[in-house]
């Protein structure tokens, strides 16, 4: 039988490493798909995903166990994310002050937005249409984007949801509502004839 | 009215999050309208090609990595126990301290301030060592090589990305 995460936490706190290797792999995949569908970039994904388990790793002995273990996770990862995407932000904000984007540099995001209408539906590839949803997903802004991650990757309930975001249970249906809104918005072209 | 309220409540529908009633209506709704049963099957394939994309496997050594990662950690705090000791003790000190001796120590740290602007001619500054200053550097990023790069390349690197 598969140890539950409560008992391997049980084992961590008595000095078994081996148990936090468990839980590592039980959690690494799921961590890093939110992770790498909230950043867009495997590299930024590799190093926050591996952060995310650092301190994992050192907040580990004061899980007390009030919430699921998950849930706990779940939001250190979603919090991780946003800091790191705020220092992103800030980043780029330095850049763009400095060296003004040309045009070859133009981002999926700026694509999406722009070809709505004069994108030929017979020449959509399924990679195509994949780079389509992700990059309408990386439009959305952050409050509805890391609900409709979580949601999807984890079919989370609302209940859950509302639990790791700290939000009502009302806050996750209406965002969840509008991520679909937004996204059906802008993948209709596309999805009908995939 | 009955459409409006049913494609407000579809996206609670595909999660199955509504009541069994709710839900019933709306099915039934949506077999008699084509235009809210299109936009459910909008809907449905939106959250099944989201999904197939958004799950992602890491690396085969990823745990290995975040050990690495950890290594790391434990050595750069291996090396300072002494400063953390020497904090420890002094918000021990501050802790203890009467209202009255606060206040005296505040008092007198606003005045060292005062003099420090307006005769700074007392207080000569303290030289910078460049070299001591890069071996601090060099020794700081040998312990965590992943904090931090310089600005530059930091910079440099965010703007390949972008
Ligand atoms: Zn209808």
């Amino acid at each position: 039988m598969a140890n539950s995460d409560e008992s391997l936490i049980r084992r961590f706190k008595n000095g078994d490493e081996e148990s936090f290797k468990e839980l590592v792999k039980r959690y690494q995949a799921r961590i890093y798909s939110i992770v790498f569908a909230m950043m867009g970039d495997k590299n930024d994904a590799d190093d926050i995903c591996q952060e995310i388990f650092v301190k994992l790793y050192r907040s580990l002995y004061q899980f007390r166990g009030k919430s699921k273990f998950f849930t706990w996770l779940y939001r250190l990862t979603v919090n991780t994310c946003i800091n790191a995407q705020n220092g992103r932000k800030r980043k780029l904000q330095t850049i763009s002050l400095s060296h003004p984007v040309g045009e070859s540099e133009q981002s999926l995001v700026e694509f999406i937005e722009q070809d709505g209408e004069n994108c030929s539906i017979d020449i959509l590839k399924n990679k195509e249409l994949g780079m389509k949803i992700n990059s309408a997903i990386d439009c959305l802004s952050d409050d509805l984007k890391e609900v409709f991650i979580l949601r999807e990757i984890e079919d989370l309930s609302y209940r859950e949801l509302a639990k790791i975001l700290q939000c009502s249970e009302g806050t996750i249906k209406s965002r969840l509502f509008r991520a679909r809104d937004r996204l059906k918005e802008k993948l209709l072209p596309y999805i009908n004839n995939s | 009215m009955k459409c409006r309220w049913s494609k407000e409540n579809l996206s609670a529908y595909i999660d199955g999050e509504l009541n069994i009633i709710t839900g019933w209506i709306i099915k039934r709704h949506a077999k008699f309208c084509p235009e809210c049963q299109k936009e459910l099957n909008e809907l449905q394939k939106i959250s099944k090609l989201s999904k197939l994309l958004l799950i992602k496997e890491p690396e085969f050594d990823f745990y290995e990595q975040v050990r690495e990662k950890l290594q790391q950690v434990k050595i750069a705090q291996q090396e300072k126990p002494e400063i953390a000791a020497e904090r420890k003790s002094i918000e021990r000190m501050w802790t203890f301290l009467p209202q009255s001796g606060k206040a005296a120590l505040l008092v007198g740290v606003a005045a060292l301030l005062f003099f420090l602007v307006i005769y700074p001619q007392i207080f000569p500054a303290p030289s910078l060592s460049i070299e001591q200053f890069e071996e601090e550097y060099l020794r700081s990023r040998e312990t965590l090589p992943w904090v931090e790069s310089p600005a530059l390349s930091a910079t440099l690197m965010s703007a390949e990305r972008g």
